[in-house]
């Protein structure tokens, strides 16, 4: 277990389903067509009030404490880093096998047409954050729905 | 386990200027302010964008700038895939062959300019100077330029679309003597009609007023046919049949007048026709009401009720109101409404009278003559009450009706900047033979527009990625626009092409003599700042704040408002709010706002259609080629209620067709349980295509997805009377397109 803890948390309550964050990601992290470190999902509740009232949900993934995709990896390709609890995939070790998907609870991992997993890391890998900050998905949000997190 | 935000770097929203100079010098990039181009009219968000070698990579949001406060939404990322879009027009063109053959040839733009210029003074010689009409673009920052050309050369057909913000404007300037903001930091009550405060440029003040107004629990009703998520953040939802917006203001009129929720003070000392109205409102009651809007009678009443009794309570009209023949009805009601019930100017309510910082306008009112406006083709407002806030105005539909009825006269020469006709205005089918007829059509677009093959000139202009003007003001920031990357073809900017025009026609005196330096100069007055110095400047400068107390419920002054006509009467003829309006009844048009049956309401066929004019994606009829976006939402689908769809044997993604009087689209089917069981709704202006991922466009009318073809254009039901507002309702019939 990681003392620090980096995340982005979502608060549906306030998203507004333009998308942005999941642009932004596409467009400074050069994704290929199909796939989504993040995604905004529309869904339909049952509602007192309204009869039914559209409500939000989201996928990525969530940098768990105790990550199931981590010791499902045949490879040893992922690992939680201690210094901020990043789940990150080695993508030179990476087989594109899948096990990581199928252990995710939430089947977040995606695999690519480079047969190495996508997921988000948090852009450690990438100059974007400036050193650590916030991402460019946080950072596009005009609603403030995505907040970048340090917990300790 | 403690919880600490993030502070490395301070911001979480957007970039600040050092954080993106400093982010690209570790990439070997540079960074360019800007604007963002991908939305309008009132656009303006603030961007980096990010550059390297002439290319433009990607773009983040700008946290110095007032309008986004750093927020971006996906057209805005888009950008470099619009910019690069192979779609794009490359050189000016000749037609070559037939009208819709596609033939063309290329050519420079000083000739092209050389040849629009002795076409217009032929036909100004023979059939006069009102022959040329311009066709208005969604309001955009050349709009003033369009009028103007038109001015100098004499004609008054600045053919505005008559679905947007003037209609509205039009009705609200005659019955409360402006068109009232929203106070909505103030706001317990916040009232959305027809409005979409979410998808239309999602990091503006829309969406912040939204979800700060949820935080302080301020009550949300959403007034519209179908729940986007907007609607699903709200406390109310009166889901009316589209276009009724008219009958449910005047129901709910009835609660409050019939119940006495008025403020008796203020009726009596600034209402005018309080008997004649109270007598007019008894006939709409809410049992009435539900019987036209499909709105629960005791949803309507409790709707009265919980506005007339808040003390701050505003009403945002959207231009959803503006899409219907009874548009004027229901505007003067809700404006009626916001008056009697004491939430005029005052705080947390509608106000009257706030206006932003705004660059020197470069219209030449002065210079209107009763003359010209007797020449409009098809006046957008009646006569009597012209110019109004853009000037002389033609409804844009009627310049296509005038060249095939050559009545009041034909249309010589039709401009279309940023705007396809085919897919923005109602009643496609005749826009394309007129399109066949016109004597020379001068199409100028950024994109291939959908009516290219029966344009005479097809004339490119710059991205603003590309152009190193206009500067813009946003809030009290003022920002000179610098190029991102330089021009990628033989063309210059849509100011240029005024400019460039107006000195060819012999009218040079009036376009700064070709110079754009000048046109910015005399723009900038305003703010004692030359372009060269704003230039300094590199991410816009903050222009200091000048607060000064304001006054609220000053109705002496409000209420004298003069309008913009060659009189310049008065817009409320007693200095009161009309709920009789003697300047209405004096030239024939309703005196009160009220009710008249549509033709929707005697219908064979089923279901209501309507359609969706923003998107999460797309801008209009814009952007459907932009290949991340169009990943996004690829197909154009129709929302139709789970049961409705049931009832059909239609299944979730299944195609269907949708048939009206006029004749079909072919569309996907979503079934979508946050809309009306008689209502279907589509999105606005589909046809475009997607070359990077290999998809054609669709044909603008049958067996393609353009939703403007199904709506009719008969002047005695499909339009208002007052403002021209054309509607965007029909009743169709939907079914598997096996």
């Amino acid at each position: 277990m990681s003392s620090v803890q980096k995340k982005i948390s979502f608060r549906p309550e306030d998203c507004i389903q333009c998308h942005g964050c999941q642009m932004a990601c596409s467009m400074w992290r050069n994704t290929k067509a199909g796939i989504q470190f993040r995604e905004i999902i529309p869904v339909w509740e049952p509602d007192d009030t309204l009869g039914v009232r559209l409500k939000t949900r989201s996928r990525a993934c969530m940098h768990c404490e105790n990550p199931l995709c981590v010791p499902a990896c045949p490879a040893g390709a992922i690992h939680k880093r201690p210094q901020d609890g990043i789940v990150i995939v080695d993508e030179k070790l990476c087989s594109g096998c899948g096990a990581c998907v199928e252990a995710c609870p939430f089947h977040i991992p995606q695999i690519g047409e480079d047969k190495k997993m996508k997921k988000c890391d948090l852009c450690y890998s990438q100059d974007t954050t400036q050193g650590g900050g916030a991402p460019p998905c946080v950072r596009a949000c005009p609603t403030g729905a995505l907040v970048y997190e340090i917990q300790s | 386990m403690t919880k600490t935000r993030d502070s490395g770097c301070g911001m979480q929203k957007g970039y600040t200027y050092q954080e993106a100079l400093s982010l690209a010098e570790q990439s070997q990039e540079q960074v360019i302010p800007t604007y963002c181009a991908m939305c309008g009219p009132t656009a303006g968000c603030g961007l980096y964008a990010f550059v390297k070698e002439d290319q433009l990579l990607r773009v983040a949001g700008m946290a110095e700038s007032p309008r986004n406060r750093g927020g971006v939404c996906p057209k805005g990322l888009a950008s470099p895939q619009w910019l690069y879009a192979p779609e794009r027009l490359k050189t000016p063109l000749l037609r070559i062959g037939e009208r819709g053959e596609g033939k063309f040839f290329p050519i420079t733009w000083e000739e092209a300019i050389e040849i629009i210029a002795r076409r217009l003074e032929e036909q100004k010689e023979q059939y006069g100077p009102e022959s040329l009409a311009i066709l208005s673009p969604a309001r955009r920052n050349y709009s003033e330029l369009i009028t103007r050309f038109l001015t100098v050369h004499g004609s008054p057909n600045y053919g505005h679309s008559g679905i947007c913000a003037m209609q509205k404007a039009f009705a609200f300037f005659h019955t409360i003597g402006g068109v009232p903001s929203c106070d909505y930091e103030n706001s317990d009550l916040i009232v959305y009609w027809g409005r979409q405060p979410i998808f239309s440029g999602p990091p503006t003040e829309g969406a912040a007023h939204l979800t700060a107004a949820r935080k302080r629990k301020a009550k949300i009703v959403a007034v519209k046919p179908s729940m986007e998520p907007d609607v699903g953040m709200a406390d109310m939802w009166l889901a009316l049949r589209p276009g009724t917006d008219a009958a449910l203001a005047l129901s709910m009129l009835h609660v409050i007048f019939t119940e006495k929720l008025y403020d008796k003070d203020f009726v009596e000392q600034w209402c005018y026709g309080f008997e004649e109205f109270y007598q007019h409102i008894l006939s709409y009651t809410p049992q009435w009401g539900e019987s036209v809007t499909g709105v629960a009678a005791q949803q309507i009443c409790d709707a009265a009720r919980m506005y007339a009794s808040a003390d701050k309570a505003v009403i945002d009209v959207g231009n959803g109101v503006e899409h219907a023949s009874s548009s004027s009805d229901a505007v003067r009601a809700i404006a009626i409404m916001m008056a009697v019930t004491n939430h005029l100017d005052r705080p947390g309510c509608n106000l009257l009278g706030e206006r932003g910082l705004m660059p020197k306008p470069v219209t030449l009112p002065w210079r209107y003559t009763p003359e010209m406006a007797e020449k409009l083709v098809g006046p957008e407002f009646p006569r009597a009450f012209q110019p109004f806030l853009e000037g002389l105005t033609s409804v844009y539909y009627r310049i296509f009706d005038s060249v095939l009825t050559e009545k009041p006269y034909p249309i010589r020469t039709i401009i279309a900047p940023g705007t396809q006709p085919l897919l923005s205005t109602r009643g496609t089918k005749r826009v394309l033979e007129a399109l066949k007829k016109v004597d020379f059509f001068v199409t100028i677009d950024v994109m291939e527009p959908a009516e290219m093959k029966y344009a005479d000139i097809v004339l490119p202009t710059t991205t603003p990625y590309e152009a190193d003007h206009p500067f813009e003001i946003q809030g009290n920031r003022l920002m000179a626009r610098t190029k991102v990357v330089e021009p990628m073809g033989e063309y210059k900017s849509i100011f240029e092409f005024f400019l460039d025009l107006g000195v060819a026609m012999g009218y040079g005196e009036d376009f700064w003599n070709g110079s754009i330096e000048a046109f910015e100069n005399e723009r900038l007055e305003p703010f004692h700042i030359t372009i060269e110095e704003l230039r300094k400047h590199k991410n816009g400068l903050t222009l200091p704040g000048q607060k000064k107390e304001r006054k609220y419920q000053d109705y002496e002054r409000l209420f004298q408002t003069k309008s913009f006509d060659f009189e310049r009467t008065p817009f409320l003829p007693q200095g009161k709010v009309p709920l009789y309006h003697t300047g209405f009844a004096r030239e024939g048009f309703a005196p009160m706002p009220r009710w008249k049956e549509t033709r929707e309401q005697k219908e064979p066929y089923s279901l209501i259609l309507s359609d969706y004019h923003t998107s999460k994606f797309y801008s209009a009829s814009w952007l459907k080629n932009i290949p991340s976006l169009r990943e996004l939402e690829p197909d154009p689908v129709v929302h139709i209620h789970p049961k409705t769809a049931e009832e059909r044997g239609i299944g979730d993604g299944d195609w269907v067709r949708i048939t009206s009087s006029e004749g079909w689209v072919r569309v996907k089917a979503a079934l979508y349980p946050g809309i009306r069981r008689d209502t279907v709704m589509v999105p606005h202006g589909w046809s475009q295509g997607c070359k990077a991922l290999g998809i054609q466009d669709t044909p603008v009318t049958d067996g393609g997805a353009n939703v403007n073809h199904l709506y009719r254009v008969d002047e005695r039901w499909d339009f208002d009377p007052l403002v021209t507002a054309m509607s965007s309702q029909t009743m169709v019939e939907v079914s598997k397109d096996e």
